[in-house]
């Protein structure tokens, strides 16, 4: 038992390494450049793949090690010279978009050019034995040789930070940007190399994880979750708070793997023990995330340079405000799109064409959550990269109380609702406490808990989801598996919610947002108390995303933790910004744009996500204001239609945005 | 002068090794208005913060009218009257002006949790807004994105919206830096109509503005308090001179 613990310790501290070596990078980056940069996870991908295809090549696993940081220092350069030194100074929305598209890219031309099969990466021959560190406990020589070898990459990089000039030029950019630019050095030359530097730390722990680990395209995202953890425990921007915090989440995620289901064992039911330890043991490093943020926002060892700046709030992502270029087909846009939605069903019955109104109803049920999303993303200027979480758990309300039994929609569609809305005010007290940067990387790490919760449902069909027992009932009002009243119900919720959302917009609660979104101090030290109205805008999103995952669930006959994949919640990032922020027409227009999109790129090519890919990296630096910045109208103060009486109700959805 | 409202007592901020403020004893009564002075990084915005709630104290305590404020949050000291400015004009730039001052009369005029009826509809938040852009001589570019404001409009405005909810005490961090002349004038001349209405904290680095305007003067350098009292006291006060001359050497 003793010795077996040592093992999963040692394990554990195999996994802080590679964390450690992940969140490196990151955090190098971000407390540098202030870079957000979620294409992490591919560099640690690519290493793998490089480094092992060069090992196999020359027979040598040195010369493949050699290889990965070779390889993946120089991507790094050309990738910051081409895209990531573009984004420094850009809002963290526009980073997290940018590098998502990366991702998309790196990992499709990776696919593209290695296959989807996982490649085998072999353990070297000096060092396929086993060590016995204490006698009678025999430990696999190479995870050992794994953990030596992370620890001097380690050492080396304390070494550079902390002994030579670079590294004092780095330190002195990590704490004070202007002093490096006043010693004369080149800054741009710094940046480059800092996240050379930071790609070859991936490449390399991605090459040595490679042997344990399978290889397949997308093998670093997850990774990339586990270091965001390591970066956020830590504290952001600190290299020995990423250290810390690496071996920590590394030992505990290692050990409540191991042992957890035995210590439940002392005080459950076998049985209870078994349903439950493994979920919570998934859940282990970010409940500890949780509780730490709690207590510490900035993590354990925050970065000394980082100040909270007095300064203004930085460029709003929210599209010029002058008239597009098609502001004159304001209104005929809006309504051909409202007579396309309204008349789809009939088209699709002359036309025989059955599946449009399935797609038809996806877009809206795509719609709808987007819109939730932008009450917090558009409207109140916070970058959440979980919202996915509230479509799986409407999903899975759904699913599990129609496998209970209870069909009827009127039960099933307020819990999903209800139910989301609470774990959203839960995750959201304590994902509030931060800002910034630290909000998107909590709000994904959520995200990821749940999922992992959600696939170790193993009475729900664990990973793979399960199909839905039965559609919801409404008493016979309306069937679900009519699919022309199931469309016509859910454009009907869309358009009584993006009515709502104008309304609010324009309301109390609406205004405080937005004026959260400009200038939150300002706001604090006008007398608002901020943290209330964030929660509430948080509550009510993903009570309507809860919604649309109920819609989901039953539109798709399927309830998985697919719902909640990180990939998910960029997705609807994307149909946010791509069509719009804070304005419900650019939901809309953007969960249209982007499921048609797909839908078109993937007829064309089973590559279609490097196209996509490359359009998102276009969005960001090309569509400000996202597609209804083309329609938006002209510059506020501009006459609006004067409505009187009982049509004043109407008055906001008349009137330009200002 | 009135009965003290605002007090400090001792209090301390630090930054890494940095005391920022220094165990500094400070009182503001009804109706008064100090001049804070003190070189650049003397800790004077520091202390704002401090009394606006924007930092929380390591040491000492913050008092209002009696009561220890200390712990509470900004929007709760704003609540109970202490209203700022900030040292770099702090405002909505995309919402138009009367927006802007309309915004910050509703965060006192009962909660926000209205999510129907639309706020260009509420017309006392309105009428007040506009009395206050009259009283600054902004009413003609009320309905102007406040973005295109000139740079004294935008202090102007930012002093508009903390003067709307009628404040009782009033901290402004330097509200004349950055101004051309005609403008730092028209902003003495606004802020000398303040005197006697408010409690103000002025922290300025013009001196003909600071002796001009103050009841008082408290000089503050690296942190800690230097000296305190009548403007023409503290004028020829040596210790002022050298904490200035050991500063900038700005000529008082
Ligand atoms: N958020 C902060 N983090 C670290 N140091 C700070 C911070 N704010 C101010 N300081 C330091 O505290 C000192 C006082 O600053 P400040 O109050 O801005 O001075 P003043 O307004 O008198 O020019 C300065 O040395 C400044 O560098
Ligand atoms: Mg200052």
């Amino acid at each position: 038992m003793q010795l077996l613990f040592v093992e999963q310790l040692l394990n554990g501290v195999q996994l802080g390494v590679i964390l450690f070596l992940m969140a490196a990078g990151l955090t190098l980056t971000f407390g540098i450049m202030n870079l957000v940069n979620l294409a992490h996870g591919s560099l640690f991908m690519l290493g793998a793949y490089l480094g092992v295809t060069f090992a196999l090549v020359t027979g040598s696993f040195v010369a493949g090690f050699v290889a990965a940081g070779l390889a993946t220092f120089v991507i790094g350069l050309v990738l910051e010279r081409l895209v990531i030194r573009h984004l420094y100074a850009r809002s963290h929305l526009d980073q997290v978009m940018c590098t998502v598209g990366l991702v998309y890219v790196l990992n499709e031309a990776t696919r593209m050019v290695f296959g989807p099969e996982p490649l085998h990466a072999p353990i070297p021959a000096f060092l396929a034995g086993s060590v016995e560190l204490i006698p009678g406990a025999p430990y696999p020589a190479y995870r050992l040789a794994m953990i030596g070898a992370g620890l001097a990459i380690a050492g080396l990089l304390y070494v550079l930070i902390g002994r030579t000039r670079m590294g004092m030029l780095i330190r002195a950019g990590a704490s004070n940007r202007v002093m490096t630019s006043v010693l004369g050095v080149n800054i741009g030359a710094i940046y480059a190399v800092v996240f050379g530097i930071g790609a070859a730390l991936a490449g390399f722990a991605g090459y040595i994880a490679a042997p344990i680990l399978t290889v397949y395209p997308g093998m670093g995202d997850n990774v990339l979750i586990l270091a965001l953890v390591v970066l956020v425990v830590g504290g952001m921007g600190s290299v020995k708070g990423a250290f810390v915090a690496a071996l920590l989440v590394g030992v505990i995620d290692t050990i409540g793997r191991a042992y957890l289901k035995d210590l439940m064992a002392l005080v459950l039911s076998p049985v209870a023990a078994n349903t439950v330890a493994p979920a919570l043991a998934s859940m282990l490093i970010y409940i500890l995330m949780a509780v730490i943020l709690f207590f510490r926002p900035q993590g354990l060892i925050p970065a000394a340079g980082l100040r909270r700046p007095e300064a203004p709030p930085e460029a709003s992502d929210h599209g010029p405000s002058g008239p597009g270029v098609l502001a004159r087909w304001r209104v005929p846009a809006i309504g051909l799109l409202c007579g396309a939605f309204l008349l789809l069903p009939l088209v699709a019955g002359f036309a025989d064409q059955p599946f449009w109104v399935d797609m038809g109803l996806r877009v809206i049920i795509f719609a709808i959550a987007a819109l939730s999303l932008d009450l917090i993303l558009g409207q109140t200027g916070l970058v959440s990269f979980g919202h996915a979480l509230y479509l799986g758990i409407g999903a899975y309300v759904v699913g599990i109380l129609a496998d209970a039994g209870v069909e009827s929609g009127f039960v099933q569609w307020p819990l999903a609702m209800g139910l989301s809305a609470l774990l959203a005010a839960a995750l959201s007290v304590v994902a509030l406490r931060t800002s910034g940067t630290f909000f998107i990387m909590i709000t994904l790490a959520f995200a990821q808990m749940m999922f992992y919760g959600a696939s170790s449902l193993y009475d729900y069909g664990g990973d793979d989801g399960m199909h839905l027992a039965v559609r919801s009932t409404f008493g016979g009002l309306v069937d679900l598996y009519d699919s022309r009243q199931f469309y016509y119900l859910a454009l009907a919720l869309l358009v009584v919610l993006a009515g709502l959302n104008m309304r609010l917009a324009r309301a109390r609660f609406g205004t405080v947002l937005k004026g959260i979104r400009i200038n939150e101090r300002r706001m604090e030290a006008a007398g608002f108390p901020t943290f209330r109205y964030k929660l509430a805008a948080c509550v009510l999103s993903a009570a309507v995303c809860g919604l649309a995952g109920a819609m989901l669930a039953n539109a798709a006959e399927f309830v998985g933790p697919q719902y909640m994949d990180w990939t998910r919640s960029a997705e609807l990032m994307i149909m946010v910004v791509a069509g719009g922020l804070a304005t419900p027409f650019g939901a809309i227009i953007g969960a249209l744009a982007y499921l048609g999109i797909e839908k078109y790129l993937s007829d064309l090519t089973i590559h279609w996500r490097l196209g996509f890919g490359a359009l998102l990296i276009l969005l960001v630096f090309l569509g400000r204001g996202g597609l209804s910045a083309l329609f938006a109208p002209g510059p506020a103060g501009q006459p609006a239609p004067v409505l009187k009486g009982s049509f004043r109700w109407a008055r906001p959805f008349f009137r330009p945005r200002a | 002068m009135g009965k003290t409202l605002l007090q400090t007592a001792g209090v301390t901020r630090r930054f890494g090794g940095l005391n920022a403020v220094d165990a500094v004893d400070f009182d503001l009564a009804a109706g008064e208005l100090v001049a804070v002075i003190g070189p650049n990084g003397a800790g004077k915005t520091t202390f704002v913060n401090l009394l606006s709630g924007a930092l929380r104290p390591d040491a000492g305590a913050v008092l209002f009218e009696g009561r220890d404020i200390s712990r509470l949050p900004m929007d709760a000291r704003a609540r109970l009257g202490i209203a700022r400015s900030f040292q770099i004009a702090s405002i909505f730039p995309e919402l138009s002006v009367i927006e802007n001052v309309a915004l910050a009369a509703q965060a006192h005029a009962g909660h926000s949790f209205h999510f129907w009826r639309e706020v260009a509809d509420e017309a006392p938040l309105r009428r007040k807004a506009q009395a206050q852009l009259a009283g600054l001589g902004l009413s003609e570019c009320a309905e102007r994105p406040a973005s295109q404001l000139s740079h004294g409009e935008k202090r102007l405005l930012e002093i508009a919206m903390a003067l709307v909810v009628e404040p009782r005490v009033l901290l402004l961090d330097e509200p004349m830096a950055g101004l051309g002349i005609a403008e730092a004038r028209r902003m003495i001349d606004f802020i000398a109509g303040l005197k006697g209405r408010f409690s103000i904290l002025l922290v300025e680095h013009d001196m003909e503005a600071v002796f001009s305007l103050a009841d008082r003067v408290f000089v503050l350098a690296s942190g800690a308090r230097v000296a305190d009292g009548p403007p023409e006291a503290v004028r020829t006060d040596p210790r002022v001179q050298l904490a200035y001359l050991g500063g900038e050497g700005e000529d008082l």
